[in-house]
């Protein structure tokens, strides 16, 4: 059974690390939008901001293929992104308007996209595990050979109906990859006050499925374990487990405090570990100029400042939209 | 081109706060995700970040000021070259766009009237009962700190209710005056 950490170095060309500078750059600018207009009043209740993170949705997409699904929880606004959904349509699912991916009657948890294969945003702690198991039920009964990427966190990883999916999934072979973006703590919770036994991925093996613990600060570490997981799935060998270490720079949601952690901790990880700047670091090395980097920049800033725009003029929805998007029409 | 920093809503029912602390100066460089100041929200003390990079070319609002409405300026940001002396006098506090009523009622839908039950609306404490405001966290924290002073045997354990002080402070310094034996937080799930 492979379980190993990944810890060869990894290399990509320029012309790649490019594509997950602004992929991981996009998502850093939307969300520090998205924190700015909440301070502005113009988002309302619940905004999760994956800040920090980045790199975990950013390196399995590069190894996801057309037809291939995702399903995450309530720290959304990064898959969305990473899987090409529009950011003026999540801005302004943000600020509950009409051209929001749910017509602005679903907010910051709850999007969906089809033509993506993006199976939401739940707000439900662990809830949509087995739903990323039925997800990827659809395809084993098809036959196809597509997977679909599960992501919860640290804390979901506690739940009990984790152990029931885990169980089937691989009693079924599944192709499943079940992500745990373990960012170290569950809401104001650190992993070490929540469980003794702080190796998520281990568990898996109570019920024959493969894993590893993986550099989610790394892009392509991540990207790297990814290729290995999705090849076991469409292999038809069943699912697979990921533990990501990654960590969020902000609180667990708008009105969190964070005193759970010190600041130093925090800037610590900035300074040392940060994604974005790892990749900015490769690039460099691999000729890129501080003027072609400045120039991707504003071009991401420009995406995002123009969602902001969009997310603030598309009106709001009609009443008569209570009525809709209720029931599945036969 | 200087930017003007707005008091943020830090909490879904903020409506003002408090600009507890500075954390920078007039003339400090900022750069996005920096801390530029603690501000004291309805539920808790929050760290304000800043969102961009640039110097702080005037402080508008000085610490400690109370009750200081959402989205009124508080900062002007300047870039590199720019002098602060350019900064114009604060402008007015942004108006919180007005929420339009919709032009039409949405359509009416036919419902039966539903039959009110007759209730007896007089209060059931004693007359003369001396009455006190509060919010409804801190009564049902008291409530709990009553039952548990009143008997041993009543201990709370849930998520975040010990060191977090409650997810949204109804268990505000229970810990403390019971100790961990008696509050115990669970694992998050």
């Amino acid at each position: 059974m492979a379980a190993r950490r990944a810890t060869k170095k990894q290399a990509a060309p320029k012309e790649e690390l490019l594509k997950y500078y602004k992929d991981m750059l996009l998502i850093r600018r939307f969300e520090e939008k998205a924190g700015q207009l909440y301070g502005m009043g113009l988002i309302g209740g619940f905004c999760h901001l994956y800040i920090g993170q980045e790199a975990v949705v950013v390196g399995l997409e590069s190894v996801a293929i057309e037809g291939d699904k995702r399903i995450t929880t309530y720290r959304d606004h990064g898959h969305m992104l990473a899987c090409g959904m529009d950011a003026n349509g999540v801005m302004a699912e943000l600020t509950g308007r009409i051209g929001g991916y749910s017509k602005g009657k679903g907010g910051s948890m709850h999007m969906f996209s089809k033509e993506r294969d993006f199976y939401g945003g739940h707000g439900i702690v662990g809830a949509n595990v087995p739903l990323g198991a039925g997800l990827a039920f659809s395809d084993m009964y098809k036959g196809n050979k597509n997977v679909t990427f599960t992501y919860f966190g640290d804390g979901a990883a506690n739940q009990g109906q984790v152990y029931e999916t885990y169980n089937m999934a691989e009693l079924w072979k599944l192709p499943v990859i079940f992500v745990i973006e373990n960012n170290q703590y569950a809401m104001g919770t650190s992993v070490k006050r929540a469980t003794k036994s702080s190796s998520f991925w281990e568990r898996g093996t109570a019920f024959s499925i493969p894993g590893e613990q993986v550099d989610g600060m790394d892009v392509l570490a991540v990207r790297a374990a990814g290729q290995k997981a999705v090849k076991h799935c469409r292999a038809g060998k069943g699912p697979y487990i990921l533990e990501i270490m990654t960590y969020r720079y902000r609180g667990h949601s708008m009105s969190d405090p964070a005193k759970y952690r010190t600041r130093d901790e925090v800037q610590k990880i900035r300074e040392e570990r940060d994604a974005i700047e790892q990749v900015r670091g490769r690039l460099l090395d691999a000729g890129a100029t501080e003027a072609e980097l400045k120039a991707i920049d504003k071009d991401i800033k420009d995406v995002v400042n123009a969602a902001a725009e969009f997310a603030k003029e598309s009106p709001e929805p009609d009443p008569s939209e209570l009525w809709t998007d209720i029931t599945v029409s036969a | 081109m200087a930017t003007e920093i707005l008091m943020p809503a830090l909490s879904p029912t903020m409506e003002e706060g408090t600009l507890a602390k500075w954390l920078v100066k007039e003339g400090d460089t900022v750069s996005a995700g920096d801390i530029m100041a603690e501000i004291e929200t309805d539920k808790a003390t929050m760290e304000f970040e800043a969102v961009d990079d640039g110097i702080v070319g005037r402080i508008l609002v000085a610490e400690g000021t109370e009750s200081v409405k959402v989205n009124t300026p508080i900062a002007v940001i300047i870039e590199d070259g720019e002098s602060a002396d350019e900064i114009e006098a604060p402008a007015a506090p942004m108006a919180v766009p007005a929420v339009e009523e919709p032009a039409s009622a949405p359509e009416a839908v036919a419902y039966a009237a539903p039959v009110q039950p007759a209730v007896d609306r007089s209060p059931d404490y004693p007359a003369g009962t001396e009455m006190v405001s509060t919010t409804v966290r801190d009564a049902l924290r008291d409530a709990i700190a009553e039952e548990m002073r009143a008997d041993e045997t009543v201990f709370i354990m849930g998520e975040e209710v010990a060191e977090y002080q409650g997810a949204y402070k109804i268990t505000q310094g229970i810990l403390e005056e019971f100790g961990a034996r008696r509050v115990i937080d669970t694992p998050i799930t």
